[in-house]
C-alpha cells in the first residue's frame, strides 16, 4: 500500500476524532450551562425566601436556636425566648431539604456528565487505534494485479 | 471491502473488470454493469460486424452522418490522435488493413513467426495527406463529417476508449481497473496503486510491473494479431501510414502509461510506430519498449500522469 492509501486511513479516523471532539465539546458545554443554571435557580429561590420574611437564618431553626440555648446557660435568670411556632420551623426544615436535594441531583448531573466525558475519551482513543489498524490492513492488503499486452 | 471481477469475451480478446468497494456500494453489480455496456460497444462499434453502427458509418455514401455520441467520440479520437501524432498513428487506414489480410476478428488463428520478420527495420511516417485531418464531429447535432470511402478503424483507439468510458461509471468506488485487452483504465477513490504486468512479446514471464494508482496503460506490438501475408511475409496490423504495409520498425512491443488507456494506446503505437531511437521520446509518462532482438528498454517518466478529476 502507498502513502495515499495511509493518508486515506488516517483522514478516516481525523474525521471519527472529530466528530468526538465535538460531542465532547457539547457535553462539557452542557455541564457547564447546567451548573450555571443550577446555581441561579438555587439562589433565586433564597432570595425570594429572604425577599417574603422567611430567612431561614432568622427563623427559629437550629442555627438559631443555638446561640439562645446558650445565652440561656450563662444567664439562668434571663428569661428564654419563646420558641418559634411549630408551622414556622416546619416551612424552614422544607426549604433546607429542597436545598440539600437540588444540590445532590447538581452533584449527580456533573458526575454523570463527568461519566461519560471519560466514556468517550477512551471511545477516541480506541477509534484511533482502530484507524491505525485499518491503515496498517489495508497497507498489507495489496490490489490483485492486471496484465497488459498486445491489444 | 471486496473486489468483484468479471472476465469475459470481448472486442477480440479478453476484458477484466474488478471494482472494490464495501457491499452497500454493490461492486459486483456495477462490474456486471460495466460488462453489459462494453458488450453493447463491441457490438456498436466493431468492424467485423456488418450491421454494427461503425460498418454502416463506413459504408455511408453521406459527408455528414448522424451518429450516437459513442461513436461521435470514437471518430473525435480519430483525429485526435492523428493530431497527437503528426499522423503517425492513423484510424483511417482500414481499406489498407485489410487489403493486407486483416478482415476478421483473428480469434483462434494461429501467430506467424515471427522470427521470420524483413531484415531491414525502418520507422514508419505519417501520409503527406492523412484522411484522419478530415474528420470533424458536431456535439450539439451528434453528426461525424468525413470524405465518402474514408474508413475508420476502431482496432486502434476503441478499447482504450471504452476502457476510459467504464473507468469513468466506477470512478465513484474505492478502486477499479478495466482492462480491455490490454488497454487498461486503473483509477478509484482511494487512490491504491495496483501492479500492472507487463506481458512478454515471445510468450515468457512478464517482462515488467508497474504499480498504478489512477491512469491508463497499453501496450501494442506486432506480435499478435500477425498473419502470414502475400508470398508468406510475415504481416501485422500495425500499419506504416506512409505505405499502407505493416511496419517492421525494431521495435516489436511498446507499453505506455499515460492519464488515460486512451492516451497510452495512442503512444504505445507512436512509440512502437517510431523505432527505437525515437520510440522512447514518445512515452512522456514512462513505458517499456521490447526491440526486435528481445532486449526491452524501460523508459522513466518525464512527466507525472496527471488524471481529470
Amino acid at each position: 500500500m502507498g502513502p495515499l492509501d495511509r493518508d486515506t486511513a488516517k483522514r478516516r479516523g481525523r474525521h471519527r476524532l472529530d466528530a468526538m471532539r465535538r460531542r465532547t465539546t457539547l457535553l462539557r458545554e452542557r455541564v457547564v450551562v447546567t451548573a450555571i443554571v443550577s446555581f441561579v435557580l438555587l439562589w433565586a429561590v433564597v432570595f425570594v425566601q429572604m425577599a417574603t420574611g422567611n430567612d431561614p437564618a432568622l427563623g427559629p431553626g437550629k442555627a438559631a436556636r443555638r446561640p439562645a440555648a446558650k445565652a440561656a446557660a450563662r444567664n439562668p435568670e434571663r428569661p428564654t425566648p419563646q420558641a418559634a411556632p411549630p408551622e414556622v420551623e416546619s416551612e424552614s426544615e422544607a426549604v433546607e431539604t429542597e436545598t440539600a436535594e437540588t444540590e445532590a441531583a447538581e452533584s449527580e448531573a456533573a458526575e454523570s456528565e463527568q461519566f461519560e466525558v471519560e466514556r468517550l475519551e477512551a471511545e477516541e482513543a480506541e477509534a484511533m487505534e482502530l484507524a491505525e489498524i485499518e491503515a496498517e490492513e489495508a497497507e498489507a492488503e495489496e490490489l490483485e494485479a492486471v496484465t497488459s499486452g498486445q491489444s | 471491502m471486496s473486489e468483484a471481477r468479471r472476465t469475459f469475451e470481448c472486442f477480440g480478446g479478453v476484458v477484466t473488470i474488478a471494482v472494490l468497494g464495501p457491499a452497500s456500494m454493490e461492486p459486483g453489480r456495477a462490474a456486471a454493469s460495466a460488462e453489459a455496456k462494453l458488450l453493447a460497444a463491441h457490438r456498436q462499434l466493431s468492424r467485423f460486424l456488418p450491421g454494427s453502427e461503425l460498418s454502416r458509418l463506413n459504408r455511408d455514401p453521406r459527408a455528414r452522418v448522424p451518429a450516437s455520441p459513442l461513436l461521435v467520440e470514437l471518430a473525435s479520437a480519430a483525429r485526435e490522435a492523428g493530431e497527437l501524432t503528426a499522423g503517425l498513428v492513423d484510424a483511417t487506414l482500414l481499406r489498407e488493413i485489410e487489403a493486407a489480410g486483416y478482415r476478421d476478428s483473428m480469434q483462434g488463428r494461429p501467430e506467424a513467426d515471427q522470427a521470420a520478420q524483413p531484415a531491414a527495420s525502418i520507422p514508419a511516417a505519417p501520409r503527406s495527406a492523412g484522411a484522419w485531418a478530415e474528420i470533424s464531429v458536431d456535439r450539439q447535432a451528434w453528426t461525424i463529417e468525413r470524405p465518402p470511402g474514408i474508413g475508420i478503424d476502431s482496432g486502434g483507439i476503441a478499447k482504450g476508449l471504452l476502457a476510459d468510458e467504464a473507468g469513468a461509471a466506477l470512478a465513484g468506488f474505492p478502486a477499479y481497473a478495466v482492462d480491455c485487452c490490454g488497454d487498461v483504465r486503473i483509477g478509484g477513490t482511494a487512490g491504491r496503486r495496483r501492479p500492472v504486468l507487463i506481458e512478454d512479446p515471445f510468450g515468457g514471464e512478464p517482462i515488467h510491473t508497474f504499480q498504478m494508482g489512477d491512469g491508463g496503460v497499453a501496450t501494442s506490438g506486432i506480435t499478435r494479431r500477425s498473419w502470414k501475408g502475400a508470398g508468406g511475409a510475415p504481416a501485422h496490423h500495425l500499419l506504416d501510414p506512409a505505405t499502407g504495409e505493416p511496419a517492421f520498425t525494431g521495435v516489436v512491443q511498446a507499453t505506455a502509461l499515460a492519464p488515460s488507456a486512451f492516451l497510452a494506446d495512442v503512444h504505445a503505437k507512436w512509440a512502437l510506430l517510431s523505432g527505437p531511437e525515437l520510440g522512447p521520446s514518445r512515452l512522456p509518462h514512462g513505458g517499456v519498449l521490447v526491440l526486435a532482438d528481445g532486449s526491452v528498454e524501460t523508459v522513466a517518466a518525464r512527466a507525472p500522469i496527471e488524471t481529470a478529476a
